[in-house]
């Protein structure tokens, strides 16, 4: 299964969830926000959005320094 | 009106066909606040200054330390020790005397946030935590002030601008801050200067467009910079409607002031 993460395309194997697709990555869930096909879903349905075959998904972490 | 020598040192922007003579007038009356006089907020200042901005506001509590100089070039060594405000005054007021510098050193917390961003056309955030990101955020929010939000982070920075009402906010995207101990400060994770560079000039250059009303802000995206793959990324942004300042039920009525500390 195909899906772009920020921009990019990622080959899939088997099922996967928003937070599984985060910890594969190795982010902490906590430092981030995703944006799934153009919405924000809140953090504690992470785990039950089940991706599918071209899904759009943004990984956008937490930056607070200036 | 303009005089002699006013035409003269902005004519390189005066002779721009979106930007003209009337904006630099525009700019010349304009009230930018910049909080935070460090990585972000000195190239905003040096733009914003030299653009001919007509009141820069800057708030900043602290003194100029050596840890700072490698990207805060608005502070030069020999500022060691002085309040951030008073060495920012300095280097706006010889760069350019049009430019009337309103200096505000204190912290900004909920007590004084909304008497500092009042006077202001245009805010710019260019804090180093999350406790005043939120507070600006949501204040500038209830005041309808535009705010330009910018933040970095080892080689990798972002940028919004908000225009309340109009615009997703800053909870649209992260509608509450990161716990405790989550994200590292640039003093634990490291900054590359030209990093802060970059986003702070785009702070300068958002509000510059607000206040000429020219071109497309960056409002409903986000711009996401890294700066260690050079490649610049736009996320599209909406309002969210379960958004907790601005949604459909907002939950906020009030500015937040949070506790937030970073990664030890």
């Amino acid at each position: 299964m195909r899906v772009r993460i920020n921009g990019k395309h990622m080959e899939l194997d088997g099922e996967a969830s928003i937070l599984s697709l985060v910890e594969l990555k190795g982010i902490n869930p906590e430092s981030v926000v995703v944006e799934y096909n153009h919405e924000i879903p809140k953090r504690e349905k992470w785990a039950e959005i089940t991706l599918r075959e071209g899904d759009n998904i943004e990984i956008v972490k937490f930056m607070g320094g200036g | 009106m303009l005089n002699e020598e006013q035409v003269l040192r902005y004519s390189r922007q005066i002779i721009l066909k979106e930007f003209g003579y009337e904006s630099q007038q525009k700019l010349l009356k304009s009230k930018v606040l910049v909080v935070g006089a460090g990585g972000l907020g000195s190239p905003a200042l040096y733009y914003l200054a030299a653009a001919g901005v007509g009141t820069i506001g800057i708030v900043d509590f602290d003194t100029v330390g050596i840890s700072n100089l490698q990207r805060q070039i608005i502070h030069f060594t020999e500022d060691l020790g002085r309040k951030k405000t008073d060495s920012a005054e300095q280097k706006i007021k010889s760069l350019n005397a049009d430019v009337k510098v309103i200096k505000h050193s204190v912290r900004l917390d909920a007590q004084n946030a909304e008497e500092l961003i009042g006077d202001y056309d245009v805010v710019i955030d260019a804090v180093d935590n999350f406790r005043a990101r939120y507070l600006i955020s949501d204040l500038c929010y209830f005041m309808k002030k535009p705010l330009v939000e910018g933040a970095v982070l080892g080689f990798e920075g972002i940028l919004m601008t908000i225009v309340p009402g109009a615009t997703p906010c800053y909870r649209c995207l992260y509608p509450e801050p990161p716990r405790d101990g989550v994200v590292p400060s640039c003093g634990q994770a490291g900054i590359l200067g030209p990093v802060a560079g970059v986003i702070g000039s785009m702070q300068a250059l958002e509000a510059i467009k607000l206040i000429a009303g020219m071109g497309q802000t960056l409002s409903g995206r986000l711009m996401t910079f890294d700066g260690l793959e050079m490649k610049a990324r736009e996320i599209e942004w909406r309002k969210k409607a379960s958004c907790p300042l601005c949604g459909d039920n907002p939950v906020i009525h009030e500015p937040v002031e949070y506790d937030i500390k970073c990664k030890f």
